[in-house]
């Protein structure tokens, strides 16, 4: 039962990590992407994390392909999605050819391992919920770079303002009470009748 | 061979990361068309690396793995935002997102 | 005491002169003529009064001063001093040399006087009288060559000196360039010298010199006695200094500088540097008759051949520029001959009356406001008649008329050559056929320049003005010297005694009978002879017919007459054979092998590496995803390094 369930999660990754580079619209490109990322969501839960599962969809899915999708609406559509993809690229092929090599090697070199099963019951110390376990843990001894990833949040907040903010001002809008305030726009002329007034 | 097909070992995770891994770098390589696909390729390549420690993590019955899976969650949130919004002004200025234009560092 | 007080009077009369030029010439833009004047001329008569004193001292009265200043080379056997060695021999040239520089040098007082650089000018007479003294003063050959480089030096800086002028520049370096030919035997020389008798200094090489009589030295694939090839190779130096035959075709150029530089450097001194080390060397040249044998032939050649291009000469500087080549050569066939005082003597009074005809010409020059060429002056010897006077002394002189002083010189080297038998007959009849050419062309410059129509044009003739006192008060000088100096010597100091007293052991004679006369007919043939070529010039310029006597021998003998015009094509020949050779090579080596291959190698490194990095650059494509691919790969490969590692060490 773990088994077919860990194929097929595992598949639809592999193939949504696919699509989402393949895709020729950037949108398409980040749906599968987010198919992706709950597909791996899943597998974390079956490993026992259910935490960062659940901390993957919320950040991940939740907002940084969200993130993605509004820039994606923000940049001009027509243009990026006119042309041809080049890919042909040798380059690629053989970082692809290079990287089987890799997994290929590590398949012989974890030969003598397969005695432990990564399973839900194997991580349940003290018989605590995930969430408890890592909470022990992340307030205690990786108090600090907790802290710290707090302020490269705030860091990230900032650099994305500022770096979008434009202080122009395309729009102009009326403010009635500075319109009124104005010393010598408004004067107050008793017309002759029949002669009308010079301005 | 005979590891692969049996009951699911810490194998078979490693070598799903490395699988994805390499998706997200082929994605980088391989030319594209937009800066957009470069960055969809840099999440997926954070992602094998999640799937990487949280499935070591599970192995060794240690919780540091999924601790740092958490920061690297963080960080990867935080990069793309910026990311992001770099390629927003790169957009304002240039009027195109092709990545066979960004060569301005040619030697 | 005498020697001491006579060392310091030595050492004022060589270091002042210099003292004089430096302290001149290293103000020469800040200091005024006059002071220039006052310390150059001032530092002159002293020396020339010290010369005076220590010729009574050392020839007369006979001490000799031998003082070593300080050590300069002292390299194993290789010793040499700067030293002040003043024997009879040296007494004597020391007088003329100091004597006409100091003529010379208040005779430019006043023919500089409208020149823009007269203390460079003094300067450099000064440094040149140093030179010229260190050379004479000189106890061993180091000293010897450094004076005869020095005044080869002044000699170049004073040509030059009116540097504006390309063809005085021109000028300039050939003298120079020659004189180095002719060094480079002397330096071979005093190599071979030194190679032989481990020694440079002449106490030590003079004493031994009989004793290497027999050796011989392998040059070239045939044995030469080493004597002989010493003598032949310190005459190759004396060939280039004393313009004789072959190495003489800067002497005629050398008149480009002023016509005080002529009288002093290329009448009086500088050329009779080769005479005076001929007579120096002769313990060295009395040993070999093969090179006394060359002396000879190659001065008698010299005499003749520089006499007959005078003949055909324009410019009255280079008539007495040939003439000095001349007698030049005859001094050269009376050491050829062994009669070395002979030709000292010969050196002395042609000093003066050369001098003396120098400035006159100088003299003349001024007064047709520079103009040099003979066939335009004429009839104005009644406007400068003193200047004609001293010209008629100084010709005199040297057409040999008794009793002036070069019939004394002139018939005591004949005299000799007459002695020597085998080629001394032959140098007998040159010189005879030469005496007779001197005079014939010292009277054509007379003739052609003080008398008959005048050829000048009217604003020339209009300016014909007699030179001021400071300018005719040397040529009064020289002229006594001219009449006095030769009976002087053989009357009153016996320079001519085949006993030799006078010279004690400063010049050596193997063949006594050098010297000795030969009785009344003899002594007055080339008198006579002489006294003959002044008629012939009278009857040829003097006489106007019809067609002229000279443009009749022109016309019948025109091809003659252009080769000795163009001074037989010396420099011509010279000219294809080294110049034009020397800069094909120059030009050749200058294109092919510097700047196309020696350049190739920095200019090919340098595109060689421009080319690697343009290479190398094609890397930085711009593209992002090539950089990660570069990463990935190189992460791969190191990742599959490791863990071979990893495998093998497990």
């Amino acid at each position: 039962m773990a088994n077919i369930l860990f194929y097929f999660f595992s598949c639809a990754l592999v193939v949504a990590s696919f699509m989402s580079i393949s895709m020729s619209h950037p949108v398409h490109a980040v749906l599968s992407l987010i198919v992706a990322f709950m597909s791996a969501a899943c597998l974390f839960l079956m490993i026992g994390a259910e935490y960062l599962g659940a901390s993957t969809i919320i950040v991940y899915v939740g907002a940084v392909a969200v993130l993605f999708l509004f820039v994606v609406m923000m940049l001009n559509n027509d243009k990026i999605s006119s042309k041809k993809p080049q890919t042909s690229n040798k380059l690629g092929l053989l970082a692809m050819v290079a990287a089987a090599a890799v997994i290929y090697y590590f398949t012989t070199a974890f030969n003598n391992s397969p005695s432990f099963l990564p399973t839900p019951e194997s991580l349940a110390i003290d018989k605590d919920s995930n969430t408890l376990a890592i909470g022990k843990i992340l307030y205690t001894e990786y108090f600090l770079p907790f802290q710290v990833s707090g302020l490269i949040l705030l860091l990230a907040m900032v650099g994305a303002i500022m770096l979008t903010l434009r202080h122009n001002k395309p729009t102009k809008r009326q403010d009635v009470n500075k319109q009124i305030q104005r010393e010598k726009a408004v004067k107050l002329v008793n017309p002759t009748t029949g002669k009308g007034v010079k301005l | 061979m005979t590891p692969l097909f049996g009951d699911i070992t810490i194998l078979h995770y490693l070598i799903l990361s490395g699988i994805i891994f390499t998706i997200g770098v082929c994605g980088i390589s391989v030319h594209r068309r937009s800066i957009i696909s470069l960055l969809i390729s840099i999440e997926l390549m954070l992602l094998a690396v999640n799937i990487n420690f949280i499935a070591l993590s599970g192995y060794w019955h240690n919780y540091d793995g999924q601790i740092f899976s958490i920061f690297i969650l963080t960080v990867a949130a935080a990069e793309t935002a910026i990311g992001l919004a770099i390629l927003i002004c790169y957009f304002r200025n240039k009027g195109d997102i092709e990545v066979s234009q960004i060569n301005h560092l040619k030697g | 005491m005498i020697s001491m007080a006579l060392e310091y009077i030595a050492l004022l009369m060589i270091f002042a002169p210099l003292l004089a030029s430096v302290v001149v010439g290293l103000n020469t833009s800040r200091i005024s003529t006059l002071i220039t004047h006052i310390i150059t001329c001032g530092a002159m008569v002293a020396s020339t009064l010290c010369a005076w004193f220590i010729f009574k001292q050392v020839a007369i009265d006979g001490h000799t001063i031998h003082v070593a200043l300080f050590r300069w080379i002292d390299v194993y056997s290789l010793k040499a001093d700067w030293a002040i060695y003043i024997d009879v021999l040296t007494a004597v040239m020391l007088v003329v040399v100091t004597t006409v520089s100091c003529v010379v040098h208040i005779y430019s007082i006043g023919y500089m006087a409208h020149d823009l650089h007269v203390p460079r000018f003094m300067s450099y007479l000064s440094l040149f009288t140093f030179f010229m003294m260190m050379l004479v003063s000189a106890d061993n050959f180091m000293q010897l060559f450094f004076g005869w480089e020095g005044v080869g030096l002044s000699s170049y800086l004073l040509i030059g000196f009116w540097f504006n002028k390309t063809s005085a520049n021109a000028a300039a370096m050939k003298a120079f360039l020659v004189n180095r030919v002719g060094d480079i035997g002397l330096a071979l020389g005093i190599f071979l010298i030194f190679y032989v008798f481990n020694s440079v200094e002449f106490s030590h090489v003079f004493s031994k010199a009989a004793s290497f009589n027999e050796d011989t030295i392998h040059i070239f694939g045939h044995d030469i006695s080493v004597i002989t090839a010493i003598c032949l190779l310190l005459f190759i130096g004396c060939m280039g200094k004393s313009a004789q035959l072959g190495l003489h075709t800067w002497l005629p150029d050398a008149m480009e500088g002023p016509t005080p530089v002529s009288a002093l450097i290329h009448a009086a001194t500088m050329v009779t540097a080769g005479v005076f080390m001929l007579a120096r060397c002769s313990p060295l040249f009395e040993c070999s008759p093969v090179a006394l044998t060359v002396v000879t032939a190659v001065g008698a050649i010299t005499c003749i051949f520089a006499a007959a291009i005078a003949m055909t000469q324009n410019d009255i500087k280079k008539i007495i520029a040939y003439s000095t080549c001349s007698q030049l050569g005859y001094m050269f066939f009376a050491c050829g001959v062994s009669a070395y005082p002979a030709a000292i003597f010969h050196l002395t009074t042609h000093a003066f009356f050369k001098a003396l005809l120098f400035l006159s010409a100088g003299s003349v020059i001024h007064a047709m406001s520079n103009e040099q060429d003979i066939n335009k002056m004429g009839g104005i010897w009644r406007k400068i008649p003193i200047t004609y006077g001293m010209m008629w002394i100084g010709s005199l002189a040297l057409a040999g008329i008794f009793p002036f002083a070069g019939f004394y010189s002139k018939d005591a080297i004949l005299e000799a050559a007459l002695n020597a038998g085998g080629i001394g007959l032959m140098a007998y009849g040159i010189g005879i056929t030469v005496a007779l050419f001197t005079a014939f062309y010292s009277w054509r410059l007379l003739i052609l320049s003080f008398h008959g129509k005048s050829r000048a044009d009217s604003h020339i003739s209009e300016h014909i003005h007699e030179s001021p006192i400071i300018m005719l008060l040397p040529l009064f000088i020289l002229a006594a010297g001219s009449i006095a100096a030769g009976w002087y010597g053989v009357k009153i100091l016996n320079v001519l005694d085949p006993e030799m007293a006078f010279w004690r052991k400063s010049i050596i004679i193997l063949n006594k009978k050098a010297l000795s006369h030969h009785g009344l007919i003899a002594e007055y043939i080339p008198m006579l002879l002489g006294l003959t070529g002044i008629i012939a010039a009278y009857l040829v310029y003097s006489i106007h017919t019809k067609n002229r006597y000279p443009d009749l021998f022109i016309a019948k003998f025109p091809k003659l007459y252009t080769i000795v015009k163009n001074k037989f094509y010396f420099d011509e020949a010279y000219n294809l054979a080294f110049v034009q050779t020397s800069k094909k090579l120059g030009s050749v080596l200058w294109y092919y092998i510097d700047a196309t291959f020696i350049d190739s190698i920095p200019n090919g490194m340098a595109a060689l590496s421009l080319g690697f990095s343009k290479m190398i650059s094609k890397f930085q494509s711009g593209y992002l995803y090539h950089y990660i691919m570069v990463m990935i790969i190189s992460a791969l490969i190191i990742l599959i390094t490791a863990l071979n590692m990893v495998q093998l060490a497990s």
